[in-house]
């Protein structure tokens, strides 16, 4: 049986190196602004991939999940956001993290409707896809190379309402 | 005859020493590649066929701190100019005055300038190498040109690399304001290109990393490297348009899998009506979890993988900058407009065409070998950072820009009289020439008929149903346009009690209200652009100088492709944004009352969004209420 990559109290221990996410995570500038990207404020902000900018000032990834509430599957899943859109989340406030939340929101809700993957929402599920390997989940390894998508959009679902809706 | 005020010379009177002419001309003859040497050599006697003299008539040189505040139109000087021999071969270089004084090899920075070659020094030397080049094609010419002796302001290819087309009468540069150049006189002709650059290759030691397609070009046909101890490197980090802001990406040649060309289908406005021609870099991830190993491994070896990359894929699109106007037919016809090269992030232009503009896209891959890719890639650098023509709609669109970028790395065999000029013409002649499929490797539907099949199942419900495709789109298009957010969120409540599936129809909700929101801000923007470029003109410069700058990222006083310490660090860069979003804020705050009504809509269909959010968790979760 395929195990579920996204179990509702899983616990994540394997971390990228912050080496490497900074890596990756200082490739990107990532402004949105509400002309262009269609959501959130007028803003342009850029976010940058170093986690120490984003007001977070752990040294390995997997404590860059706690930050975003209590349910560390849809906080696992918030990194694999990050990631794959290439963004640091402002977790101190939210505020961003909103926007971003409600992009891959609808990104994901098109997609389930018959509209094509974007680049981004591709870049999440990249992300998910590649890093469940190394992810010791609570309730066992989780098998990787699959997606749920009954999780995929119950996680989603945690993460908009973990990023300030009623 | 000599010319008054002239004063003749032998070449190589003396040794050489600062301040005199013959030194001067010593030093740059040295530096020539043995190749032009050869030319410029009689093979009798040995002795240069050139000669040289000063022209004691000229006008004086400012001195190196105004030298470059003068504009270039303005200095009226002539530096050196090269005067052919009416009778045979060779000629003569005339020298203005004053520049042999300012040749100072024991200090070659006394002097210096913050434009051009960075001192007077320098400026002397390229003076004398500039009219050497010149005098090299004329005898070049004379002994039969290429192969043996090339001539590049002769050769096609060459032209292509500095975007010289050919014109109704002699070839011209599509580069007509150019960017970052380090003399903007190349522009004038081919010689002046060759000459201007041959100066930069043969005294820059940074000229293969800011100019590496034409440095290339010159160590071949010259078969000559002036600085193979160079230290710098081609600076391959850009930032490219996505998100309304700005992505920083490595275009590193090793993480280019593949380019596309990228058409977009017809869009409805007079300016899309052709489609769009774009190529699209599908760079690899900078790295991946490798299964094998269970670990993170570069990008590398590339391979099909990076096809899923899609987030780092980085499109290349020239474009005319017509935001806040819509071109008429006739504008379209005569008038000119900036036309520059951006490179944009896959989802910024699969969320313009696909969802904002409705249109599809297909992406032919383009058949290259790793050398043509790494020289297309300098080619799409030397572009970005230096080139803006005329975006003329009907013979320098993005098809032809798109075309001539490619057939500078990728010689054509074939050429035709008329130069096709659509993007679909393009791919045809493309596939002519063997360079790509007749079948798109991969297309993007439009979200088009996602929303017509929404918009049908909403009107079966709540009518009225149009049967005909044409009419459901025009019903959707005004639905979209007209309607109000509390009609809409009136319709799914009214609609959920009698329906199956109460997710997918939530679901389907918000996919057609974030459509319904990407159109009303797009609206908006325009307003804000059309009405402030009217009624707050100031404000409007104001914007346009901080779009223009956060469009740059590069400082100024370098040219071409700036080296890594030369483009704007991520929190310069973060300020330019910050710039640009106070100029749109002042832009908008004196025509907030006037279009109160679309600000409020749109508040109040992001509101819909949220509460739909809301309404889908609870409906997933069985919420009896629900």
């Amino acid at each position: 049986m395929t195990e579920s990559i996204l179990p509702h109290k899983a616990k994540v221990k394997g971390c990228m190196p912050m080496k490497t996410w900074g890596m990756i995570g200082l490739l990107f500038l990532f402004p949105l602004n509400e002309a262009q990207a269609g959501y959130g404020s007028a803003e342009a902000v850029m976010f940058l991939g170093g986690m120490s900018t984003a007001g977070v000032t752990t040294t390995t990834a997997g404590c860059v999940l706690t930050t975003f509430g209590s349910t560390p599957g849809a906080a696992w899943f918030a990194a694999a956001l990050v990631i794959g859109g290439g963004v640091t989340i402002t977790a101190t406030t939210g505020r961003y993290h909103k926007e971003l939340v409600t992009l891959l929101k609808v990104d994901h809700d098109t997609y389930l409707a018959g509209g094509e993957i974007t680049p981004f929402l591709q870049g999440v599920y990249r992300e998910v896809r590649t890093r469940s390997h190394e992810l010791q989940l609570k309730d066992g390894p989780c098998v990787g190379g699959e997606i749920d998508e009954l999780k995929m959009t119950e996680a989603i679902d945690k993460l908009v309402a973990l990023a300030g809706n009623p | 005859m000599l010319a008054a005020g002239l004063v003749l010379s032998a070449f190589f009177a003396g040794p050489a020493h600062g301040g005199r002419p013959d030194s001067l001309f010593q030093d740059a003859w040295g530096r020539l590649p043995p190749k032009v040497r050869q030319v410029l050599t009689d093979s009798l006697t040995g002795k240069p066929i050139v000669s040289f003299a000063v022209d004691r008539d000229g006008a004086r040189l400012p001195e190196a701190k105004q030298f470059c505040d003068v504009p270039e139109e303005k200095r009226g000087l002539v530096l050196a100019r090269f005067e052919p021999s009416l009778l045979g071969r060779g000629g003569k270089v005339v020298l203005n005055a004053d520049l042999p004084s300012h040749y100072a090899p024991e200090s070659p920075a006394k002097e210096p300038m913050s434009c051009r070659h960075g001192s007077l020094h320098f400026e002397a030397l390229a003076s004398v190498l500039h009219e050497l080049a010149h005098a090299y094609e004329r005898e070049a010419s004379r002994r039969g040109g290429a192969p043996t002796f090339p001539v590049p302001s002769a050769d096609e290819r060459y032209l292509r690399l500095v975007d010289i087309v050919p014109g109704w009468i002699w070839p011209t540069s599509k580069n007509t304001h150019p960017l970052r150049s380090p003399d903007p006189y190349e522009v004038r002709s081919g010689a002046e290109s060759f000459a201007v650059n041959f100066e930069y290759f043969l005294l820059d030691t940074t000229y293969a990393c800011r100019r590496p397609s034409q440095a290339a070009y010159f160590s071949k046909a010259f078969a000559f490297d002036p600085f193979p101890q160079r230290t710098c490197r081609v600076n391959t980090q850009v930032y490219a348009t996505g998100g309304g802001g700005v992505l920083r990406q490595d275009l590193d040649p090793a993480r280019l899998y593949r380019v596309d060309y990228l058409m977009a289908t017809p869009g409805t406005s007079f300016i899309s009506r052709w489609g769009h021609s774009m190529m699209r870099l599908v760079m690899c991830a900078p790295a991946r979890f490798d299964s094998a190993t269970k670990s993170i491994i570069p990008a590398t070896p590339m391979g099909p993988a990076c096809d899923d990359d899609t987030y780092w894929h980085v499109v290349v699109s020239y474009r005319a900058d017509v935001r806040g106007i819509e071109p008429g037919l006739l504008s379209i016809v005569k008038d000119r407009f900036p036309s520059r090269l951006f490179l944009m992030t896959f989802d910024e232009i699969f969320r313009e065409y696909l969802h904002g503009e409705l249109r599809s896209l297909a992406a032919y891959p383009i058949a290259l070998d790793p050398q043509q890719k790494e020289l297309l890639l300098h080619r799409i650098l030397e572009s970005h950072w230096g080139y803006e023509g005329d975006y003329h709609f009907l013979s320098g669109n993005c098809a032809t820009e798109t075309r001539d970028l490619l057939a500078s790395v990728l010689e054509p065999k074939q050429s035709s009289i008329l130069p096709t000029i659509s993007p679909s013409g393009v791919q045809e002649d493309w596939v002519g020439e063997g360079w790509v499929d007749t079948l798109p490797k991969k297309t993007y539907a439009s979200l088009l008929p996602v929303l017509k099949r929404i918009w049908n199942d909403q009107t079966i419900v709540t009518g009225p149903h149009l049967a005909s495709d044409g009419a459901a789109q025009s019903g959707l298009v005004e639905y979209m346009r007209d309607s109000k957010a509390k009609d809409r969120m009136d319709v799914l409540q009214e609609k959920l009690p009698c329906t199956l599936d109460r997710n997918a129809s939530i679901r389907d909700f918000i996919v057609l209200e974030a459509q319904v929101l990407r159109l009303q801000e797009q609206r908006l923007m325009d307003e804000i652009f059309s009405r402030g470029r009217e009624k707050a003109p100031q404000l409007f410069r104001q914007l346009s100088v901080a779009m223009q700058a956060r469009a740059d990222r590069n400082k100024a006083g370098a040219y071409g492709i700036p080296l890594k310490d030369e483009i704007l660090n991520d929190s310069e860069s973060m300020a330019g944004n910050e710039r640009f979003r106070k100029a749109l804020e002042a832009l908008k705050k004196p025509l907030e009352e006037e279009l109160s009504e679309p600000i409020h809509e749109i508040e109040a269909t992001r509101q819909n969004l949220q509460k739909a959010f809301v309404l889908q968790r609870k409906v997933r979760e069985g919420d009896p209420a629900k």
